[in-house]
C-alpha cells in the first residue's frame, strides 16, 4: 500500500519535471493552469511514469582498499598479505625481477622460457610429479612473465594441504632443475606456440606495435616468447645463468591474500621462503626506446582476411609518473569504456566493428598508448579516419565535466571489484613490487585519481592523442570484395597521406 | 592448527619425497533463497558481505535451442538489442548509468541453452541495475526500430567475423557443430549463426521472440552480494512486480538423433598447425553418465600429468595442445577432444597417436589416485568459484545455472555427491558406452600450402 502511494507520487514529480524544472516551480505552474484554464478531463494516469527516472545511489559505502600488512622473512624477502577469511582458500604470487627487460641483447625469449621451466621439475619432483601433486592438493600452480617481473603462483586450499602446496611453490620457486631433455621439449613447444600464433591476425598486430613503439631489439619490442631464430639458439646453460642472475631473495617480494593470519603466514612462509641464500643483486635496467617518433602505417597483409585488426597508438606513460592519473583518465574518456566515443562511433554510429578500447598502459618503465579494434577490411581507412578524428575532438577542448566525472567514477568507484576474490586481490598487490609501491597503494591510487583536474587531462590529451604522433599497424587485406565489388583497401589507407609502411608478419 | 604447523616445518624434507595426500574438500556451503513472483518471475537471493558489491544476474530460459529453422544466430542477435534501449533508458544509454555508476562485468551472453544478462554495481546502486533490467524486461519493444536492430546486426556480423572467422580453427568449430547435430536440431552449428540467417531477421522476429520468451514467467533473477534483507524482496516487487504474466512458453521439442556411424571432415584452412577434433553426442547435463564424463575429461587432459597430455606433449612431444571437455547441454551433451601438433605434424600422424589414448578409457577402468585427483581438482575448482558474486562462473551465475538444469538452485551439495559417486568402473562403463569409434565425429584441420606472395600484393589472387 505504501508502496503505491510513493509510486504515483513519484510519477507526478516525473510529469511535473517535463513542465518546468524543479519541483516546486513545476507545482506552481500546475495550479495557475488549473485556474485560468477549462478544465481538461485529466489524461489517464500511467502507473509505470516513475520508470521515466533513474534511481539515484542510495548511501555510499564507507569500505575502503585495503592495506596489506607487512612483514620481512629472515632473509630480508618483503611480504604483503591480506589477511580475508572466509571461504578456506589462500592466494600467493612469488614475484620476481626477472622481467623481460633483464634478457640479454639477442636472446628474447629467454625470460620467459626460465619462467616456463620453473615447474618442469626439481631435485625431488619430475615435472608429471609437480602438476599430479599440485592437482592432489587441490591447488592450481603457475608460472608467468611480464615485461617487468616474473611470477611464481599457487592458489591453494587451507588445512592440511597448505604446508604441502607451499613446500611445492618452494620447491618450483627455489629448486628448479633445468634438466636438458625438460628443456628441449619446452623450448621446442615455445617454438610450437610461435609459428601457431604466425597465423593469428590480432597476435601479428600486438607484436608489430610493440616493434614499431620500441624498435625491434629493445626488450618491450620484442615478443615475450621470444622469435624463432632467438629461440633456437637458447640453451639451457642460458636459463640456468639468467636463473642465477635475476632469481634471489634481494629480487623477490612474496604477496599473499586469503583465509590466514599474520602468524601463521610467517610461519610457513619463513620454513620455505627464508633460508634462501641472500645475495645482492638488484634489479635489472633497461634504456630507453630510441625510436622517432612520427606519424605512419605499417601494413601487414592478410590476403584472405574479413577484418583488419588495427592497433593505433604512441608511447605513453609510467606507473609512477606524474601524468600517470591525467593520461589514464584522458584515455578512459576517449577509449576506454563501452560508452567511450571511438567504441560508440564504430560500433554504434557505423556497425564496422564488434568494438574498440583502449587506453595506457600500466608500466614501470615504458608504457603505451593504444586504441584497438578489428573492423570489416574494406571500411579500414575509414575507421582509421574516424580513430584519429576522435583523438584530435579529445586534443582540442578541455573534456567536459560530466565526462570526466563519469571516467573517473567508473575506475574508483568499481574499485572493489578488484579485491572480491584472492585471485584478484593478490593480483592487485603484485603492483606494490612491480612499480615500488607501499602497502597502501590503493589508498593513494584514489586520492591521486580525485586530485586530477580538467586541465591537467586535457594536457594529457593534446600531448598523446595528437594525430602526429601516432603508429597505425593495419593487419588485414590488401584487397577485399564486397557484394562482388573489388575495394583497394591499401591504396585507400595510402589516400589518407601518411607514410605507409609494407611489412611482413 | 599451531602442531600442524610445526609438524610440516620438521617434517619438511619428507613432505618433498612421499606422495602428497590428496586434499579432503568440505562441501562449501551456499546459502539462498528462493522464491516467485506473483508474475511467475523466479528469484534467488544470497547475501555476502565481504566487498560493498551486489551482482544482479538475469537467466532467460531461452536460447539458441528455440531458434526456428533460417534463423540460426537469432537468441544472439536478440541479446544484442537488449542493450540499445528500452522505453526509459534512451539508446545508447545502458552502458552509461552502469559504467559511471561504477559496474563491473557488464554482459551478456548467449549459449544453445539460455541467454543471461549481468552487471556487478556499488550496493548502493542495486536500485539502478534492477531499474534497468526491469525496464528491458518490461517496455523493450515501446521504442525498438528497425534501424537498431540494423545496427546491431552488422555488430554481430562484425563479432562472427572477429570470432569465427577471423581466428584460426574458428570455422572448424563450426562444421564440428553440424556435424554433431544434424538440422533440425537447433544446436546445429555455432550460437553466433550464419550471415545470411542474420541478414534476414526482421523486426517482427524480434518482436515475436521477445514476447514469447522475455516474459517474467521464463525467467530467473538472482541477486548476490551486499544487499540489505529488509527490503530487497520490496524493490524486486516495485521494479518487477508489475511487469505481466505471460502465456507460458512451449517447451522446445528436439530430437537427438544418434550418430549411427563416424562422422568426418578433413579441412584445410589458413592455420599454422594441425588440428583434430574429436566429439560425442553424450547425456544430457545431470542425466545419468554426465558426471563420469565430466571426470573422465579431466583424466584425459587435465594438466601435464594427464593422459593425453603426458602421452603427446611430453612422452612424443607431437602435441603443442590438448584439451578434453564434457561440454553439458539439456537436449544432448558434447564430449570433444582436440589435438593440435607440433610443427610438421599431420592430422593422420595425431590421429594415431591419440585414437589409443582415448579408446584406452574404454578398456580399463581409470586408477582409484587419477580419478580422485580429478575429483579433488573439481571440487577445489567449485569451491573457488564461489568467490566472485557474479559475472561468468560467479556464485549468482552458479545459483542460476543449478536452478535452470535441475530446478534447484541449492544443488551444490547434490552435486558433490553425484561427482564423489563415481567409481573407477562406472567411470569405464560410461565411457565405453558413449566413446567410441563408430559413433564419433571427426574434424581435422591441415594447414593451407602455402605459396611465397609479396608483401601486400597477394589480394584478389584467390
Amino acid at each position: 500500500m505504501k508502496r503505491a502511494l510513493s509510486s504515483s507520487l513519484l510519477a507526478l514529480v516525473v510529469l511535473g519535471l517535463a513542465v518546468a524544472p524543479g519541483t516546486a516551480e513545476a507545482k506552481k505552474k500546475k495550479k495557475e493552469e488549473v485556474v485560468v484554464q477549462p478544465q481538461p478531463l485529466p489524461p489517464p494516469v500511467d502507473p509505470e511514469a516513475w520508470r521515466a527516472t533513474a534511481p539515484g545511489p542510495g548511501v555510499e559505502s564507507t569500505w575502503q582498499a585495503p592495506i596489506a600488512k607487512t612483514f620481512s622473512l629472515k632473509n630480508g624477502i618483503p611480504v604483503f598479505l591480506v589477511e580475508r577469511p572466509g571461504l578456506p582458500l589462500v592466494s600467493v604470487r612469488v614475484v620476481v625481477n626477472a622481467g623481460r627487460e633483464a634478457n640479454p641483447a639477442g636472446k628474447a625469449g629467454l625470460a620467459a622460457l626460465t619462467a616456463d621451466m620453473l615447474d618442469e621439475g626439481t631435485a625431488t619432483r619430475s615435472a608429471l610429479k609437480i602438476n599430479s601433486d599440485a592437482t592432489a592438493l587441490g591447488a592450481v600452480l603457475g608460472t608467468a612473465s611480464a615485461p617487468d617481473h616474473a611470477e611464481i603462483s599457487i592458489d591453494a586450499l587451507t588445512g592440511d594441504s597448505l604446508g604441502p602446496s607451499l613446500d611445492l611453490l618452494a620447491d618450483v620457486a627455489l629448486k628448479p632443475k633445468f634438466d636438458s631433455k625438460e628443456f628441449s621439449r619446452v623450448r621446442a613447444e615455445t617454438l610450437a606456440q610461435i609459428q601457431a600464433q604466425a597465423s593469428d591476425p590480432r597476435e601479428i598486430a600486438t607484436r608489430t606495435f610493440a616493434q614499431q613503439i620500441f624498435g625491434s631489439t629493445h626488450p618491450y619490442g620484442t615478443p615475450s616468447i621470444g622469435d624463432t631464430a632467438s629461440v633456437k639458439a637458447l640453451k639451457v646453460s642460458d636459463v640456468q645463468a639468467f636463473y642465477k642472475s635475476w632469481y634471489t631473495p634481494a629480487n623477490t617480494t612474496i604477496v599473499i591474500s586469503g583465509a590466514i593470519t599474520e602468524a601463521d603466514a610467517k610461519t610457513l612462509l619463513d620454513a620455505r621462503f627464508g633460508t634462501w641464500a641472500k645475495t645482492g643483486v638488484k634489479r635489472p635496467t633497461v634504456t630507453a626506446p630510441a625510436v622517432p617518433l612520427k606519424p605512419r602505417v605499417v601494413f601487414v597483409n592478410q590476403p584472405d582476411a574479413v577484418q583488419s585488426v588495427l592497433r593505433i597508438g604512441t608511447p605513453g606513460v609510467t606507473r609512477t609518473g606524474p601524468e600517470y592519473w591525467n593520461a589514464t583518465l584522458a584515455g578512459t574518456i576517449t577509449a576506454g569504456m563501452f560508452s567511450s566515443r571511438i567504441n560508440m562511433n564504430l560500433r554504434e554510429e557505423h556497425g564496422w566493428s564488434y568494438g574498440a578500447g583502449g587506453g595506457f598502459s600500466d608500466s614501470r618503465d615504458f608504457g603505451t598508448f593504444s586504441v584497438r579494434t578489428s573492423v570489416q577490411a574494406d571500411k579500414t581507412a575509414e575507421s582509421i579516419t574516424e580513430i584519429l578524428k576522435e583523438l584530435k575532438a579529445a586534443a582540442s577542448a578541455p573534456p567536459a565535466e560530466a565526462d570526466l566525472k563519469m571516467a573517473r567514477d567508473s575506475i574508483l568507484k568499481s574499485l572493489a571489484g578488484n579485491f572480491e576474490t584472492n585471485e584478484a586481490t593478490a593480483g592487485s598487490f603484485v603492483q606494490a613490487p612491480q612499480f615500488g609501491l607501499g602497502a597502501d597503494l590503493w589508498r593513494a591510487y584514489v586520492t591521486d585519481a580525485s586530485a586530477a583536474l580538467p586541465d591537467g587531462v586535457y594536457a594529457a590529451a593534446k600531448t598523446y592523442f595528437n594525430p602526429d604522433r601516432q603508429i597505425i599497424v593495419v593487419v588485414g587485406p590488401a584487397k577485399t570484395t564486397v557484394e562482388g565489388k573489388e575495394v583497394d583497401v591499401l591504396g585507400n589507407i595510402k589516400a589518407l597521406g601518411f607514410e605507409v609502411v609494407e611489412t611482413k608478419p | 592448527m599451531k602442531r600442524a604447523l610445526s609438524a610440516v616445518a620438521a617434517l619438511g624434507l619428507l613432505a618433498l619425497i612421499v606422495p602428497v595426500a590428496n586434499a579432503s574438500i568440505a562441501v562449501p556451503n551456499l546459502a539462498f533463497e528462493k522464491y516467485e513472483l506473483a508474475n511467475g518471475l523466479e528469484v534467488l537471493l544470497s547475501e555476502d558481505h565481504t566487498v560493498p558489491l551486489t551482482s544482479v544476474e538475469i537467466w532467460y530460459h531461452v536460447g539458441a535451442k528455440n531458434e526456428v529453422p533460417g534463423r540460426s544466430g537469432f537468441a544472439h542477435l536478440f541479446e544484442h538489442i537488449m542493450f540499445q534501449g528500452s522505453r526509459d533508458i534512451a539508446e545508447d544509454t545502458f552502458f552509461k548509468y552502469l559504467e559511471g555508476a561504477g559496474a563491473t562485468v557488464i554482459n551478456g551472453t548467449t549459449d544453445f541453452d539460455r541467454t543471461n544478462y549481468f552487471e556487478t554495481v556499488p550496493s548502493n546502486q542495486l536500485d539502478l541495475a534492477l531499474w534497468l533490467e526491469s525496464d528491458r524486461m518490461g517496455f523493450l519493444l515501446d521504442t525498438l526500430t528497425q534501424e537498431r536492430l540494423d545496427n546491431q546486426r552488422e555488430v554481430v556480423r562484425k563479432e562472427r567475423q572477429q570470432s569465427t572467422e577471423n581466428v584460426p580453427y574458428g570455422v572448424a568449430e563450426e562444421h564440428f557443430y553440424k556435424d554433431l547435430y544434424p538440422a533440425p536440431h537447433p544446436y546445429n552449428g555455432v550460437v553466433i549463426g550464419s550471415h545470411e540467417d542474420l541478414k534476414a531477421a526482421s523486426l517482427d522476429d524480434v518482436k515475436g521472440f521477445f514476447r514469447t520468451y522475455y516474459v517474467p514467467n521464463n525467467a530467473t533473477l538472482a541477486i548476490v552480494g551486499d544487499f540489505h534483507p529488509a527490503d530487497i524482496k520490496a524493490k524486486v516487487d516495485k521494479y518487477f512486480g508489475s511487469i505481466p504474466r505471460a502465456a507460458e512458453p512451449a517447451p522446445e521439442q528436439i530430437t537427438v538423433v544418434p550418430i549411427a556411424a563416424e562422422k568426418r571432415e578433413a579441412l584445410t584452412d589458413d592455420v599454422e598447425l594441425a588440428k583434430v577434433y574429436y566429439g560425442w553426442v553424450t547425456p544430457s547435463s545431470f542425466q545419468p553418465g554426465d558426471a563420469e564424463l565430466t571426470l573422465a575429461a579431466n583424466i584425459l587432459a587435465d594438466g601435464k600429468a594427464s593422459r593425453l597430455q603426458k602421452a603427446l606433449t611430453l612422452d612424443k612431444a607431437i602435441a603443442s595442445d590438448v584439451s578434453a571437455s564434457q561440454y553439458a547441454l539439456q537436449h544432448g551433451s558434447v564430449f570433444q577432444v582436440s589435438v593440435t601438433g607440433n610443427p610438421g605434424q599431420t592430422t593422420a600422424q595425431l590421429e594415431a597417436a591419440t585414437w589409443p589414448v582415448i579408446a584406452a578409457l574404454a578398456s580399463a577402468p581409470p586408477t582409484k589416485d587419477e580419478l580422485n585427483r580429478a575429483l579433488t581438482a573439481w571440487q577445489a575448482s567449485t569451491l573457488r568459484q564461489l568467490q566472485a558474486l557474479g559475472g561468468f562462473g560467479g556464485k549468482a551465475d552458479m545459483l542460476n545455472y543449478y536452478n535452470h538444469h535441475t530446478g534447484d538452485p541449492g544443488y551444490l551439495p547434490k552435486d558433490f555427491a553425484r561427482m564423489s559417486a563415481v567409481t573407477p568402473e562406472s567411470l569405464q562403463k560410461v565411457f565405453a558406452e558413449q566413446v567410441k569409434a563408430t559413433n564419433r565425429v571427426v574434424v581435422a584441420v591441415s594447414p593451407e600450402v602455402k605459396t611465397e606472395t609479396p608483401a601486400a600484393t597477394g589480394g584478389g589472387v584467390k
